[in-house]
């Protein structure tokens, strides 16, 4: 429709539409009505004219007719040419004969003919008296004689002419009414323009303003005290209302953001408070764990450290909660190794699978890309959460975890995930809730399992946040396969973020003079106790302003810095220290955050001071180490270990305990094509014709002192074992060419029978495997 | 044959037209008849004196004198007339006496004779003294039928008119045929 509809069309059109169609209607009806009156009158006043024409002349006819005196009625009627309006009259006997007739000289002949038709069509004679109007002319009759006594009848018939001319006239007339009209009409509506439209039309505008600038403050003005001015007022009034509702509604809104400002400070705070306290526990307990302690003591401090990282664990996943309750989680977006990350996961749960006498395993699939952008920490807390999961409600069987790649659409892969267990499964009543916060698939299993019952609402969360999806299928009694998908994009940097070589951290040494600053005294031991252990000397301050005059007078290889100490905290502590680092042209010191806060921000804030990096409170000796071979010069770090430690013992103990690893080895399994033989077979048989040669190298080699032989054999023979799962293997052939690399073997003929050792555990035990399979 | 019949029908219309024309014609039955009538009709065009009427309601009297050459046909006439409120009656008369009683008197040709002796009789009384005679108007007749053409007309003496004391209606001045 090109036409807008009346409804749709502006007020003042309408209004101008509107007054113009009813002056138009009343000038209409009132020009009808003078135009019909004026035909009436004048149709009256004709009849009549002629009518008492009509009678007089019949009064004199009258004698004449009486007498049969045509010649004298002749004559009176020929009188009648004194009045050229009249046409023809006819003077009938009372029995209808024609008596006399007149005829105006000039009539032509088909008017005569047209006035005959006329007079013959109306029979006038017979009516007596009548008239009757016809085109351009009227017929009259009237009665001759006295009342009751009718001798004849009396016809006219008059020229209509003039009432033509006169109807012509009454149109002109009528039109210039029309138009004068309509001219009344635009100017009246420009009046009510000005008087009724202009202020409703203002009107509008105003709050069209209001409406598209959002501007509340805005006032229409009131003109008038009528409906409009009422309007107006209303609508002030109204705005008025609005004006302060959001004057509240913002300080409403602030106090709620103080508060939740408040809250998160809050979190922040008490996160600190948790930590500072479990630090203390986790690092004593880490440090009991290295002094000479008997078995029993031993399980004690194991079963100490592990309830504390699980209560860790614990306020980490409250912690995550809230902050995505709040909105505040954000990801990070850092290049990352997936394959790492998984290997890591399963690495790090291999241990409770192992306890529980389950196979964990982990298929990546060839065509995923190894490199992405995203938020490693994340997806690790998400593979975490899914697989302990899965080893926490599987008694038996296995617990696999598949990642495939679903499509690649410009940069961004699609990934799903899979963890499938041969656990109890999930009824499928529960499904949906499991995702739900403080949700378990039973109230009885939180009794029977433990956990918050956070773990899967922070999965869904995050999975959301990495605009993927999370499901479960599962047969109650036969597994579950848990299942979410991600969105990374493919990192295009194509070297591993972990290029520096995977060292066994523990094996490191580090010879290095360091400060840590920090006020609790818990925390002092802990730090003091590890970084000890990991070979560092250590000078400690209580507070900032201790730290920065320490620094001062003595160079330190690197700092830990607390973030929160009284008298100075450590943002400004690092501050001073920059300054007068740079006022003495000394080259900077890598100072490294300790904090509590688990908070976003805070790392920023951190590295905003001139901080190097950042390290959460509780720490263990590996994330000490993995920041001390980050930071300290190559110089510091010895990768030489001393005599053998306890705890080293202890883990080798722990390690030698499973000589292969059988995930690994079951990962070929994705590779089987099918119709062929056993792919681990394959690869079994030909490590255990290619190693005996290696070996060989290796005691030649150690023999001849040959360090760059013995390295590049154990390189080897490194790689082919940590394929196949041998893990203990690989990592003493890594420790042995890592020290062949820097010629500083010491009694490689003891670390080669060492590895020979293994390596006759690990045939022995693939062997044990292919034939069991 | 056809040549004779022809003749004879213009010898016939033209000896018709001769007869009419004549005042003898002016006797006819057909000619008597149209007098009858105008002679009532002549009722409402005169205007009497008053005293020549007993009352309001008093009809005309048309009285027609000597030997009537009118019959029942003036009668039929007269019953449904009406002379300005007034019925009006036609009675013959046979002596001059009696003449006296009228308001219009018919004089026929046959008793024109009589003429002064009737002119006397009314003498005094306001009567429209009507004949169809020639010399009528000179006799002291008021309105005398003549023949003009095929047509009956008649001609007023106003002057004899007003020796009786009537006042004769102009309109039928207007029809006469002549006016002395």
């Amino acid at each position: 429709m090109t036409f807008p509809q009346f409804r749709d069309l502006s007020i003042n059109i309408k209004l101008t539409v509107i007054i113009i169609f009813s002056c138009l209607l009343v000038s209409l009806m009132a020009s009808g009505f003078f135009i019909g009156r004026e035909i009436i009158s004048f149709r009256r006043s004709v009849v009549e004219d002629l009518s008492g024409l009509a009678r007089v002349i019949g009064i004199n006819c009258t004698a004449p007719l009486e007498f049969m005196d045509s010649e004298t009625a002749d004559e009176i009627l020929s009188s009648l040419s004194a009045r050229p309006h009249i046409l023809q009259a006819l003077l009938f006997t009372a029995d209808g004969t024609k008596f006399s007739q007149y005829q105006k000289p000039s009539l032509s002949l088909e008017n005569a003919q047209e006035l005959r038709d006329h007079f013959k069509e109306t029979k006038l004679q017979l009516l007596g008296e009548a008239h009757h109007f016809h085109k351009n002319h009227m017929a009259l009759s009237v009665f001759v004689g006295k009342p009751g006594k009718t001798i004849g009848t009396l016809v006219l018939q008059a020229d209509q002419s003039g009432f033509h001319a006169i109807l012509t006239r009454l149109i002109y007339v009528v039109s210039g009414i029309f138009t004068t009209t309509l001219l009344l009409a635009a100017l009246l509506s420009s009046l009510l323009n000005r008087v009724v439209s202009r202020p409703i039309l203002e009107l509008a505008e105003t709050m069209e303003r209001v409406r598209r600038e959002k501007n509340y403050s805005i006032r229409a003005i009131k003109n008038s005290n009528d409906e409009l001015g009422v309007l107006v007022k209303g609508i002030n009034s109204t705005l008025d209302d609005i004006e302060k509702r959001d004057e509240q509604l913002l300080v409403a809104k602030k106090t709620a953001e103080d508060a939740n400002l408040a809250k998160s400070q809050f979190l922040a705070q008490m996160s600190h408070e948790i930590r500072t306290p479990m630090n203390g526990i986790l690092g004593i307990a880490s440090l009991l764990l290295n002094t000479s302690i008997n078995e029993k003591q031993y399980q004690f401090v194991h079963t100490i450290r592990r309830s504390g990282e699980s209560l860790l664990n614990l306020i980490n996943d409250i912690l995550d909660f809230s902050k995505i309750e709040a909105g505040k989680l954000e990801l990070e977006l850092i290049q990352f190794d997936l394959r790492e990350i998984a290997e890591e996961t399963v690495d790090l749960l291999s241990e409770r699978a192992n306890e529980k006498n389950l196979n964990l395993a982990c298929f990546i699939h060839s065509a995923v890309p190894a490199h992405f952008e995203g938020d490693p920490g994340r997806l690790r807390q998400i593979l975490m959460n899914l697989l302990g999961n899965a080893i926490k409600f599987t008694n038996r069987g296995e617990v696999v975890l598949n990642i495939f790649l679903k499509k690649i659409e410009g940069n961004s892969a699609y990934l799903r995930f899979e963890v499938s267990d041969t656990g109890i499964g999930i009824n499928k009543g529960k499904q949906k809730e499991i995702f739900c916060a403080f949700s378990q698939a039973d109230g009885s299993t939180t009794r029977q399992f433990g956990g918050t019952g956070l773990g899967l609402a922070i999965c869904h969360q995050l999975v959301s946040l990495m605009d993927g999806e999370i499901g479960v299928e599962s047969v109650e009694g036969q597994g579950a396969t848990f299942w979410f998908t991600t969105v990374f994009a493919i990192s295009s940097f194509n070297e591993s973020l972990s290029d520096r070589p995977h060292q066994p951290i523990a094996l490191q040494k580090f010879d290095a003079v360091i400060l840590v600053a920090e006020d609790n005294p818990t925390n002092q031991i802990v730090a003091q106790g590890l970084l000890e252990h990991l070979g560092c000397r250590i000078d400690l301050a209580d507070n900032g302003k201790v730290a920065a005059t320490i620094t001062a007078k003595k160079n330190y290889d690197l700092i830990f810095m607390d973030c929160q100490m009284p008298v100075m905290d450590g943002y400004e502590a690092t501050k001073q220290i920059r300054k007068a680092e740079n006022l003495a042209g000394t080259g900077p010191t890598p100072i490294i955050a300790l904090t509590a806060h688990a908070m976003k921000g805070d790392r920023e804030r951190c590295l905003a001071v001139g901080m190097n990096d950042f390290i959460t409170k509780p720490f263990n000796e590996q994330q000490l180490a993995i920041i001390l071979s980050k930071w300290l010069p190559d110089t510091c770090i010895k990768n030489l270990p001393g005599p053998p430690t306890k705890i080293l013992k202890n883990r080798a103990t722990q390690s030698t305990q499973v000589h292969i690893d059988e995930s690994v080895l079951n990962s070929f399994r994705q590779l089987q094509q099918p119709g062929k033989s056993d792919i681990r077979t394959e690869l079994v048989s030909v490590y255990l014709r290619s190693s005996p040669g290696i070996m060989q190298s290796l005691q030649q080699a150690a023999e001849k002192n040959d360090s760059e032989k013995l390295w590049q054999a154990a390189h080897t023979l490194k790689s082919s074992s940590a394929s196949l799962g041998a893990r203990r293997l690989s990592s003493l052939c890594h420790e042995l060419e890592i020290m062949g690399r820097e010629t500083r073997v010491d009694d490689p003929l003891q670390r080669v029978l060492e590895i020979e050792s293994e390596f006759k555990t690990v045939a022995d035990e693939l062997e044990r495997i292919l034939s069991g399979v | 044959m056809f040549h004779k019949l022809f003749f004879f029908l213009i010898f016939s219309i033209f000896l018709q037209m001769n007869t009419i024309s004549a005042y003898g014609e002016l006797q006819s039955a057909r000619a008597m008849e149209i007098q009858a009538a105008f002679l009532i009709k002549f009722s409402s065009y005169v205007k009497w004196p008053e005293e020549a009427f007993a009352d309001a309601r008093a009809p005309v009297t048309v009285g027609i004198f000597g030997r009537d050459p009118f019959g029942s046909a003036i009668d039929e006439i007269a019953r449904s007339f009406n002379a300005n409120g007034r019925n009006v009656e036609v009675r013959r008369f046979k002596d001059p006496p009696a003449i006296r009683q009228s308001h219009i008197l018919f004089i026929p040709a046959s008793e024109m004779e009589r003429m002064d002796e009737i002119t006397a009789v009314l003498s005094g009384r306001s009567v429209l003294i009507v004949g169809n005679s020639p010399e009528f108007l000179n006799k002291s007749g008021i309105i005398n039928f003549v023949m003009v053409g095929k047509k009956i007309r008649f001609n007023i003496s106003r002057t004899n008119c007003q020796k009786m004391g009537l006042d004769i209606s102009s309109k039928l001045l207007s029809v006469a045929h002549k006016i002395q």
